[in-house]
């Protein structure tokens, strides 16, 4: 009898650390997926239009954009 | 990649704030706790430096202009900072600017200045004077209102990061954005620099270009966002030289810089100036870089910026 509670405890023991290890060990909050390159539609006086094809230079995605604030509003 | 990204957004000081933290796998507990004492931090400031908020620091001394007030300290800090970029930009920033600005329109919405144009301040005078006293206590010149509108997300962005490395001594490596005024500090989880993409003030879903930055700030500030007045001809900078709406500028100004509300009050200086002003101002301050982009022409890089043009990988007319 004592060996099968000493085995019914190591099992919740081994559940309980899988568990902990699980938690703390969480996936990224935030991908840093590569960009996919950007098409951009210019159009010329003439009213012509030209497609440019934009991408990143690096493997590396911004980490973040900066660009003006709206104005403040009430 | 050596590690991980963990991040929070939040709406705060009138725009969407993103704060992130690099960290290893069994670092959850931790980077919440820095990324926690940021938000505690920027929401802190907006409740000092708000003049949306009537129950501001800010607005409790605009509305006792002429009286000594005791503040919280961020605002006397922030107010040093302001009075100090207004020296170093020759006026062109300027805190007291806010009796031009709602003479030009901010005392009613966007849509109520289409209809009618801005009216110019019929007494303006730049320049009003800021006291600042041990114990933060601060006063301001009678008849004259502080606006920080121009430095506020940057001085907070600071302050965040600053709370994130006093929250967690071993911090690897952060990012406090907030609304496109960012500072980092350390390393990103795949090491190298923290890599700040430039948007098109034309078009904001492409980036002209990166930043590769470490342990600095950098704001944009430019005439791209929305317009108002007869024939959207006016924005809303305003130039405290004139008090009216600036004419001068480029499209946007990026600058670059150590502290982001340094960086900000340069780029809210430079939006109104003229490109050889800009780039005398830049030669005379060495820890400023700027990166203008104007209505026509290339891009105009001024100083050691550490920027990388975005390539154009194939072009194809119709």
């Amino acid at each position: 009898m004592r060996r099968v509670w000493a085995t019914v405890v190591a099992v919740w023991a081994t559940l309980a650390i899988v568990a902990g290890l699980a938690w703390t060990r969480q996936p990224p909050t935030q991908s840093l997926a590569q960009p996919a390159p950007t098409t951009l539609v210019v159009k010329g006086k003439t009213g012509t239009q030209r497609f440019v094809v934009l991408g990143s230079t690096a493997a590396v995605a911004p980490h973040a954009t900066t660009q003006p604030s709206p104005p403040p509003v009430r | 990649m050596i590690g991980l990204l963990h991040s929070v957004s939040f709406k705060a000081m009138g725009t969407t704030c993103g704060l992130s933290v690099t960290g290893l796998p069994g670092d959850a507990i931790r980077a919440r706790g820095a990324l926690g004492a940021g938000q505690v931090e920027v929401q802190a400031c907006e409740r000092a430096l708000s003049r949306f908020d009537p129950a501001s620091d800010l607005s409790r001394m605009n509305r006792h202009a002429g009286e000594w007030v005791g503040v919280d300290a961020r605002l006397a800090d922030a107010l040093r900072v302001a009075v100090l970029a207004r020296t170093a930009t020759g006026g062109r920033f300027d805190p007291t600017i806010l009796p031009a600005l709602l003479a030009a329109g901010y005392d009613r919405t966007f849509e109520e200045l289409e209809k009618r144009p801005p009216r110019p301040h019929a007494d303006w005078r730049a320049g009003a004077e800021i006291e600042i006293a041990p114990d933060a206590f601060v006063r301001v010149e009678q008849g004259a209102m502080v606006d920080l509108g121009g430095i506020g997300k940057g001085f907070a962005a600071s302050r965040a990061l600053l709370a994130m490395r006093e929250a967690w001594g071993a911090l690897p490596g952060a990012l406090v954005d907030l609304g496109g005024d960012i500072a980092v500090w350390g390393k990103p989880p795949e090491r190298g620099p923290w890599r700040i993409a430039v948007a098109d003030p034309g078009c904001p879903d492409v980036t002209l270009g990166v930043l590769d930055l470490e342990d600095a700030a950098v704001a944009t500030s430019g005439r791209s966002a929305r317009r108002f007045g007869p024939g959207r001809a006016l924005h809303h900078l305003i130039d405290p030289r004139t008090g009216a709406p600036a004419v001068a500028g480029p499209l946007s100004v990026t600058v670059v810089a150590r502290d982001a509300a340094w960086a900000e009050a340069h780029a809210t200086a430079l939006a109104i100036s003229e490109l050889d002003e800009t780039r005398a101002h830049v030669a005379g301050h060495p820890g400023l870089s700027a990166l203008l982009v104007s209505d026509d022409g290339p891009l105009e890089q001024i100083g050691p910026l550490p920027f990388e043009p975005a390539r154009v990988f194939a072009e194809a007319a119709r």
